[in-house]
């Protein structure tokens, strides 16, 4: 892969690092992967690192079988050797996520030996990967509006009478003649802020509806917090005690 | 031809505070070892709700010609006396809405009672303490009913904008994120989203992440 982003702080010794190819990340087709993901292999972040964490498990269970000495005998011959396990993510053989799991496996019978339990690294690879996920997908819908928005400024910088907003935008420095947004500019503020009047004057009716688009991310990250089980209940926690003094409330008059 | 009416449409998250911070059951144990979470989570949620409130009065609505339509909030009948007691337990989401409500804004009931009881169930049963592999098929089960649930309000809740929406009232409805409601709204109205604090507020922090 051209240029990668490591996304992880994980221990290399467990686990190498995910790679993530941001040139080839921005693809129409990653929220309908995520949706597919999701659908087919829900919990994806979590299941991948279970499933690398029961291996360690599972030679754990291996060795509990087996002498000490033969162990260390173990351990010190299969010291050279190391495993390598390739996932990797497509699109139309452009590689955009690759994750690399590197095994040695005489540290891993060695970790199991002493019965570490590295929940901390569990957790961390996790989340990580589930933000990275979060992160993808907010970068996709970003992209896709802000070029739609770049196409519909750039058209009415080009009439004779530019429109007042426009030249507004070009004069704060949000656009350029092009009509592609800059650093400075905010959607929010175009969408639902202090420009919104004009910008739903100017600019297509479709532009606004793909406000639906930000909250569909706004629903991704909340699904995700979901799938922590602490989160679950806290919010089922806060929703009925709400439902409670509502119930209660209602019932008493 | 007949002219699409529009609707003021405001995601939300459910807060803490939404509901009451001396809720009977809460455990306070559990309460204490989240508490770095909850002062985050509390922040970004009174945030999100001056977020909400600047941008409304932005939008300058006709209040005495609004009606509100509210998450959880059932038809009862004195659905004004229940936001003002949710309110006074220190609900950011039911404060708002009585400060419209002063400026002259009709709180409409929106739930159907018996769903709400229903939900209330479902979760009494989630919230039985459960361990391991049990508390996974607990969530699973309640995942998939809330779901189902969901969609039974969502139904209720649109049919009842319809039928108690006056000619010349503007609908303002404040509904949880998980919602689908407005899907089912966008063949009647035209549906203006008031969104808070969107992921990418600003170009520069996407291009440069």
């Amino acid at each position: 892969m051209g240029h990668k982003a490591s996304l992880l702080r994980a221990d290399p010794v467990l686990f190498s690092p995910i790679y993530l190819n941001a040139d080839n990340v921005s693809t129409e087709k990653l929220l309908a992967l995520y949706r597919f993901s999701n659908i087919f292999f829900p919990k994806m972040g979590s299941g991948l690192v279970k499933t690398i964490m029961d291996m360690e498990r599972h030679s754990e269970r291996l060795i509990a079988n087996s002498s000490p000495e033969e162990r260390k005998k173990l351990i010190r011959q299969m010291n050279s050797l190391s495993m390598d396990i390739q996932f990797t993510v497509s699109d139309e053989d452009q590689k955009i996520m690759e994750i690399s799991i590197h095994i040695v496996p005489s540290e891993v019978l060695e970790r199991a030996q002493q019965g570490r339990n590295d929940l901390v690294h569990y957790q961390q690879l996790s989340d990580d990967l589930d933000k990275l996920i979060a992160k993808l997908i907010a970068k996709e819908v970003c992209r896709r509006f802000t070029s739609k928005l770049a196409v519909g400024f750039k058209a009415l910088a080009g009439i004779r009478q530019v429109p007042s907003f426009i030249t507004q935008l070009l004069d704060i420095g949000w656009i350029n003649h092009d009509g592609e947004l800059l650093q400075e500019a905010c959607i929010d503020d175009l969408l639902t802020g202090k420009y919104r009047e004009q910008f739903e004057q100017w600019m297509p009716r479709e532009l606004l509806h793909e406000g639906m688009e930000i909250r569909e991310t706004i629903e991704t990250f909340f699904a995700i917090s979901q799938y922590d089980g602490d989160s679950l209940m806290e919010d089922a926690r806060e929703r009925h005690a709400l439902l409670e003094i509502t119930i209660r409330e209602t019932v008493r008059r | 031809m007949k002219e699409t009416r529009r609707l003021i449409y405001v995601p939300v998250l459910h807060a803490q505070e939404d509901s009451g911070r001396a809720a009977s059951n809460v455990e306070n144990g559990k309460r204490l070892k989240s508490c770095g979470k909850v002062g985050a989570d509390r922040t970004a949620v009174e945030q999100m709700w001056q977020g909400i409130a600047a941008k409304i009065a932005e939008l300058n609505l006709p209040w005495n010609k609004t009606r509100i339509y509210q998450d959880g909030t059932p038809v009862c009948g004195n659905e004004a006396a229940l936001a003002e007691r949710l309110a006074e337990r220190g609900s950011p989401n039911y404060s708002f809405i009585t400060e419209l409500m002063k400026k002259g804004a009709v709180l409409e009931g929106t739930e159907d009672m018996e769903l709400l009881i229903r939900e209330y169930d479902l979760l009494n049963k989630l919230l039985i303490r459960k361990v391991g592999s049990e508390r996974d098929s607990v969530n699973a089960e309640y995942q998939e009913k809330s779901r189902d649930l969901l969609v039974l309000r969502d139904k209720f809740i649109a049919g009842r904008i319809a039928a108690t929406l006056r000619e010349g009232e503007l609908p303002i409805v404040f509904m949880g994120v998980m919602h689908r409601l407005d899907k089912l709204l966008e063949k009647e109205f035209q549906v203006s989203y008031v969104i808070y604090r969107l992921p990418f507020r600003s170009i520069g922090t996407i291009y440069n992440a």
